[in-house]
């Protein structure tokens, strides 16, 4: 079906900067998160997670525990009837199935191994400290390449560690690059992270006999509300999941988690044994668990986490004809959204360059450390860092400025096919580059460069980074839910099935549903998060959220015109019946949306809409970085940061500025401070943010945005995703900033995070 | 190998008392297993790692006589519970000791900074202090306080030099209370350089430098298992200090810990590169 773009003119509210709806709540004591819900009388859940990394669990004695004050139950593994967790995605090691609480085994630190229930969070803990544990030590599997040796598995139904695999096409093998002039190869790691929302997860769970009711921080309370239908094994209409105010998630609460799943099963468990407690009255009970940051750090899913071999070759004049990647993906101890990432890296493994032969494998292993999941950007910032590295380490060895080698291999047709399953919508690479490049004064940085280099007793070193690239939003295409209704005053009530926890939906959506339907924004609200009122709906992950509900929203507001017009030619029989800027015109009287809800009296005006793109977008862009190296002690001071991220229309300039600016940070954070450290027998060292280097805006100069608008025609909004891009485009930057000013001393690559002791490690090891 | 265990997760149950004075205060620490309590950002920590367990916490964090600024006879008192940003907000303490000021100011981040307190930074005797390295620069005088026998308060000082006696140690007493700090040079000269990973974090390493009219003090932060103090009393012009001479100085004290920000290499050569920064500083300084 060929959609009629949007029409737009200088009244609409989409394009403009407009401040946050839902901001007052949240820069106050206004928003309600899990843990402020109240209800029932309340019992708390805590859990025993395991102190080492792999290990037997040889005896388990909770006798102690259960006589602690204020206990309800305890559950230990044989305690639980759920079938255990297989993997999340059929290509996964089905071999690898999960307990919800460890049984025999434990595989990471952090693993919970037995929940307690009592009547104060304080009185579970204290319970738990009276458990009694026995380990036998397992040799831990800290390392891909001692995992994929599986000298040691950490499954014994899996005869190896590997959990996902994807081989070379191409069966060149070493003679891959013959032929290029110019090859340059290097082994990078794209290092762990912890996603760190500043809520942790949470979930408050309640069973009337018939009925769950459960309060989850999450990006997706559809899915979830499928997830625990299905394996608590009941009907929809029993299960009501409820996402309230949601602080934050960078991708690692869209699936639903065991602990949070253990919840809903000990609050139904609990009402089906009841009366048998001394400790809580019968009737309605609420069971809830809010992790600790402690617990996140550790229990949270983590992110990134691939080692790469980046092999690159083309011409002396800088045409890029080969070019090859090797990923080896961490998935933590159990088969997660993180051992699939490398599928969502292989399809933008070629970033933004027409690169005639490209050929990309994957293994993704099992270490006894915290499963990976999806954390924003989830593959692709992975691929973009290969890539851009590669492109960087090309330019250095045919000695040609990265720029220029960028602007000979740019993409320029559209759509196009990259043989990767991706099939790029529109883009315009070039343009973007220029526009920083330009913005930037490139060449005359490239002049202070040498000038400074060439300055004596100067112990800072500037540095230039660029990077160019494109990513894939809205990956898999999935029907989204919107619904616009009018109320009897003549407002706007819309419900929608994406669920925004920061990024500003409410507003966002508003504006393109005032603009559809010719009305001011603050007549308008929209309401997420649900899935007794929303009655179906996919979730906010994956930049999909303007391009999948948004366009359903803009969809079920024409559809409520539509409707609202063939009520009036009924009503007006042999009239002239039009809907323009928010008047209804019937011959020469003309209706406002107010008088046609007095009108329509009890009839319901209300259009849903379920609305699936045919395709994904694909955003792109292209960041600068400055930054001055202090080559005595290696710190790296970040003194300019300009970014053009292209996501075609943009509803909210303002909202778009957020999530670049807060998708830059992140980037940055993981290229300078963040990274997840285990020692080698898997104990973290990193599960407190006194040791994991979360920044704080201190770290951060001031971000310069350059706009550009490239609209895709995959939908009439025309618009792409932004939620994610800052993030993808400024990790290769940063370190290729760094190397750039560290090139004169023969430094190629240093491995993020790039610390002082690291960047100075490097310094150190090439002037000995 | 197998093991047992039973995880620490809580805090052991304390008892907080408030006193109303100092001599209540000092009554109170000399009971069994009492802690004395300021701002709580060294004791909670260790608390909460389970290094320390007492029975009560004593909050002197209260006392008005402990968060004193005051100027007599030319000498410059801080009262331990002065705030980090009490001091760095305080305009006698700029005047003063600029130096103690900037490095207060950079302490951690604002929340650290609003609870922090100078007296208990410098008990806790941790090696990366930044206090303790301006405190050492600066060749303050501790003044502890306890009861006699009669019940009466007496007074003890200490040169600051003299304080710190090894990891998370120095050379105060369980039944005494850190009183005040006290200055008796002015000095307007002065440096500190410190290498953080983030602006919060501990330095990885610092160094404070002051001359005053009676020389030049150096501490340094974080190089050895507690703040140390450099001795250059010989070298009568600072000028006269060459890298080498530098290098020779530092290894005489200083033993560099090794943790995932720097090794102990690392550190030694930070150490070089910050006090010769400093003393450059300090000699363009008019």
């Amino acid at each position: 079906m060929l959609i009629a773009p949007i029409t737009m003119n200088a009244e609409s509210y989409i394009g403009k900067r407009i401040e946050r709806i839902e901001d007052n709540k949240f820069i106050t004591t206004g928003a309600t998160y899990v843990a402020d819900v109240k209800g029932g009388s309340e019992l708390f859940v805590e859990f025993l997670r395991s102190p080492i990394a792999h290990g037997r669990i040889m005896s388990l004695n909770v006798d102690k525990a259960k006589a602690s004050p204020g206990v309800e139950a305890i559950y230990c593994s044989e305690d639980i009837t759920l079938v255990d967790i297989n993997p999340p995605i059929p290509l996964l090691n089905a071999k690898m199935v999960r307990p919800y609480l460890a049984r025999d085994r434990v595989r990471f630190v952090g693993e919970p191994i037995v929940l307690v229930v009592a009547n104060s969070a304080r009185n579970a803990l204290k319970a738990i400290e009276e458990i009694e544990i026995e380990f036998e030590d397992l040799e831990a599997v800290v390392s891909l390449d001692d995992s994929f040796k599986g000298e040691v598995l950490l499954f014994d139904e899996s005869e190896s560690n590997v959990m996902f695999r994807s081989d070379f096409t191409s069966e060149d093998g070493d003679r891959f690059f013959d032929g290029c002039d110019v090859f340059a190869a290097e082994t990078i790691v794209n290092s762990r992270v912890a996603p760190c929302p500043l809520e942790g997860r949470s979930a408050m769970a309640s069973f009337d006999g018939e009925k769950l009711t459960v309060h989850l921080s999450t990006q997706a309370p559809h899915s979830a509300k499928s997830t625990l239908l299905k394996v608590l094994g009941l009907e929809s209409e029993n299960v009501h999941v409820i996402a309230p105010d949601v602080g934050g998630g960078f991708g690692a609460k869209i699936g639903t988690y065991p602990e949070e799943i253990l919840v809903a099963y000990v609050a139904i468990a609990l009402v089906e044994s009841d009366g048998e407690s001394p400790n809580t009255p019968k009737g309605l009970k609420s069971v809830r668990w809010s992790e600790s940051r402690n617990e996140s750090m550790i229990s949270l899913g983590h992110g990134r986490g691939q080692r790469q071999r980046i092999e690159i070759g083309g011409t002396k004049e800088g045409r890029i004809t080969h070019y090859r990647l090797s990923v080896m993906q961490d998935g933590g101890a159990y088969p997660m959204m993180g051992a699939f990432l490398p599928f969502f890296t292989r399809r933008m493994v070629k970033g933004c360059y027409d690169i005639q032969k490209v050929d990309f494998m994957a293994v993704s292993v099992a270490t006894n450390t915290t499963p990976v999941v999806a954390y924003r950007g989830a593959g692709r910032p992975e691929a973009t860092y290969a890539i851009e590295r590669a492109v960087e380490l090309f330019a250095r060895k045919a000695g040609l400025d990265p720029a220029d080698v960028r602007r000979k291999n740019f993409i320029s047709e559209f759509p196009y096919d990259t043989g990767f399953g991706s099939v790029y919508d529109s883009g315009a690479y070039l343009t973007a580059l220029e526009k920083v490049l330009d913005y930037v004064d490139y060449k005359s940085l490239r002049a202070e460069q040498r000038k400074m280099r060439n300055m004596k007793d100067s112990n800072k070193s500037l540095g230039i980074g660029i990077s160019s690239y494109v990513e894939v939003t809205h990956g898999f295409p999935a029907s989204e839910f919107g619904s616009v209704k009018l109320n009897s005053d003549g407002t706007i009530f819309a419900t929608s099935g994406t669920f925004p926890h920061g990024q500003g939906h409410g507003t966002t959506f508003a504006q393109i549903i005032a603009d559809e339907l010719g009305l001011s924004l603050e007549k308008i609200e929209v309401f997420f998060g649900d899935t007794d009122i929303i009655p179906r709906g996919v979730g906010t992950f994956g930049s999909r959220s303007v391009q999948s509900g948004g366009v359903a929203l803009s969809r079920a507001s024409k559809g409520l015109i539509d409707k609202t017009l063939d009520l009036m030619k009924s009503e007006f029989l042999d009239s002239s019946v039009f809907f323009e800027s928010g008047w209804f015109f019937v011959d020469d009287r003309k209706f406002s949306w107010e008088d046609i809800a007095r009108l329509a009296g009890s009839s319901n005006l209300e259009c849903q809409v379920d609305y699936a793109a045919d395709s994904p977008t694909f955003p792109f862009g292209a960041h600068v970085c400055i930054v001055e190296v202090d080559v005595e002690t290696g710190v790296v001071v970040i003194k300019r940061v300009v970014a053009l991220d292209d996501a075609g229309r943009i509803i909210n300039r303002l909202l778009a500025d957020g999530q670049v600016f807060g998708g830059l940070a992140q980037g940055i954070s993981q290229a300078l401070y963040e990274e997840v450290i285990y020692d080698e027998n898997g104990n973290p060292l990193t599960s407190t943010f006194a040791d994991y280097g979360i920044p704080s805006a201190t770290e951060f100069t001031k971000f310069e945005r350059l706009e550009m608008e490239t609209l895709t025609t995959v939908n009439e909004l025309g618009a792409k995703g932004i939620g994610e891009s800052g993030t993808i485009g400024i990790t290769p930057c940063v370190v290729n900033a760094v190397c750039d000013a560290l090139s004169h001393l023969g430094i190629d690559h240093i491995d993020m995070p790039l610390t002082p002791f690291k960047v100075y490690s490097a310094i150190r090891e090439r002037s000995s | 190998m197998s093991w047992i265990k039973g995880i620490k997760l809580l805090l052991n149950d304390f008892v907080y008392k408030a006193p109303r004075s100092l001599n209540e205060a000092l009554k109170l620490i000399r009971e069994e297993d009492a802690k004395v309590l300021a701002g709580g950002h060294s004791l909670i920590p260790l608390m909460k790692l389970g290094f320390a367990s007492p029975e009560s916490l004593i909050d002197i964090g209260k006392l008005e006589e402990l968060q004193a600024i005051e100027e007599t006879n030319g000498v410059l008192t801080v009262g331990s519970c002065v705030s980090y940003r009490a001091l760095f907000e305080s305009e006698m303490v700029k005047s003063y000791v600029p130096l103690l000021s900037k490095v207060a100011s950079q302490v951690g981040d604002p929340q650290v900074r609003a609870r922090g307190t100078v007296g208990g930074s410098l008990v806790h005797g941790d090696p990366a202090s930044d206090i303790a390295g301006a405190i050492l620069a600066l060749d303050a005088t501790v003044e502890l306080v306890s009861l006699n026998g009669k019940g009466d308060i007496v007074k003890r000082k200490v040169p600051a030099r003299e304080f710190f006696v090894g990891f998370l140690e120095t050379v105060i007493e369980d039944d005494e209370i850190l009183h005040s700090i006290s200055f008796k040079n002015k000095c307007h000269k002065f440096s500190f350089q410190k290498i953080t990973r983030r602006e919060q974090d501990w330095a990885i390493v610092g160094v404070a430098v002051a001359q005053s009219m009676h020389g030049i003090g150096i501490g340094l932060v974080n190089l050895a298992s507690k703040p140390v103090y450099l001795d250059i009393k010989k070298y009568e012009d600072i000028s006269e200090l060459d890298p080498e001479g530098v290098s020779l100085l530092l290894d005489s004290v200083i033993d560099p810990p090794a943790d995932i920000y720097g090794d102990a290499e690392y550190r030694r050569h930070l150490a070089e590169v910050l006090l010769l920064r400093c003393l450059k500083e300090i000699k363009e300084t008019t």
